[in-house]
């Protein structure tokens, strides 16, 4: 039996043809497959990079069910670690990016690991200006708003 | 033909979202400067999501990043939310009266262990803070 294809068309026009277990990942696209078989599915909001990058995921993380078990047969510990390298290859742009095609097509376990990967890079940021200057947020407390804010929140040794 | 561009429904539920997020955020911050820029590119609920993930130190050490930040982790929600992300944690203040919380202490733990997050998985509550009068 052969798999069914689906085709994701990205925002360039670029067509990628995914198996459709593959892409059922998406709750979104599961549900756009079921009200429109045998149809091409434009995702304009998504470049062909991050589409790629997304397929890439789900293609690591599908769920072989029909004993063609050898490319998936890795164990969660693996996967875990695929999947910390697949984010940490990943620049800050695009991270953001990645997160909001996850959000976009509801693949909880993408949007879990990229949320992850920002806020282990908030976490790892010294201070606040360093947080400002990584994520390009601007600052728009006053000084004194600042200080009013550090006295009330000192945190106990 | 004409379906699948007709009815894309989520797209256009996120723009419209973002866009009502925006318009809120700005009356919320009574300021005219845009608000932080990153997360900035995210969704309210995608900043909720990325910053519930952080250890409750870090949060008090950020909130003076913006005024975005700060009134996202002051806020109920967000401390509800924080909440259902099952990790154990504490919070309670040192305010006398309770109007003007002098401290607020969070305790957190780090590691959401399987047993525990079942506990709290359905709860629809804030943190519960306990008031000590002085001298009580």
């Amino acid at each position: 039996m052969s798999k069914k294809m689906i085709v994701l068309k990205s925002s360039e026009g670029v067509s990628f043809v995914v198996e459709e277990a593959v892409a059922r990942q998406s709750k979104i696209i599961s549900f756009l497959v079921e009200e429109f078989p045998d149809r091409e599915l434009p995702l304009t909001n998504m470049t062909s990079e991050i589409l790629r990058k997304t397929i890439e995921y789900c293609k690591k993380h599908v769920v072989e069910d029909d004993g063609g078990g050898d490319s998936s047969s890795s164990s969660s510990g693996d996967l875990k670690e695929w999947d910390v390298k697949f984010v940490a290859e990943i620049d800050q742009p695009r991270l953001m990016d990645l997160l909001m095609a996850a959000n976009y097509l509801d693949i909880p376990s993408l949007l879990d690991v990229t949320c992850q990967k920002v806020a282990d890079t908030i976490a790892a940021c010294n201070d606040e200006k360093e947080i400002r200057a990584t994520f390009n947020i601007e600052n728009d407390f006053t000084e004194e708003e600042v200080e009013a804010i550090r006295m009330e929140n000192q945190y106990p040794i | 033909m004409d379906t699948v561009t007709t009815r894309s429904p989520a797209k256009r539920v996120v723009t419209h979202h973002q866009k009502e997020v925006y318009e809120s955020r700005d009356n919320d911050d009574g300021s005219d400067k845009s608000p932080g820029k990153l997360l900035h590119v995210l969704p309210y609920d995608m900043e909720v999501e990325t910053l519930t993930r952080l250890p409750g130190k870090s949060l008090m050490k950020f909130l003076c990043v913006c005024k975005t930040w700060y009134s996202l982790i002051r806020s109920q929600r967000f401390v509800a939310s924080y909440y259902a992300a099952s990790r154990f944690i504490v919070a309670f203040t040192n305010s006398a009266g309770g109007d003007d919380p002098k401290r607020l202490f969070i305790l957190s733990g780090e590691e959401a262990s399987s047993s525990s997050s079942s506990l709290v998985a359905n709860l629809d509550m804030t943190i519960p803070s306990v008031t000590l009068r002085h001298g009580a």
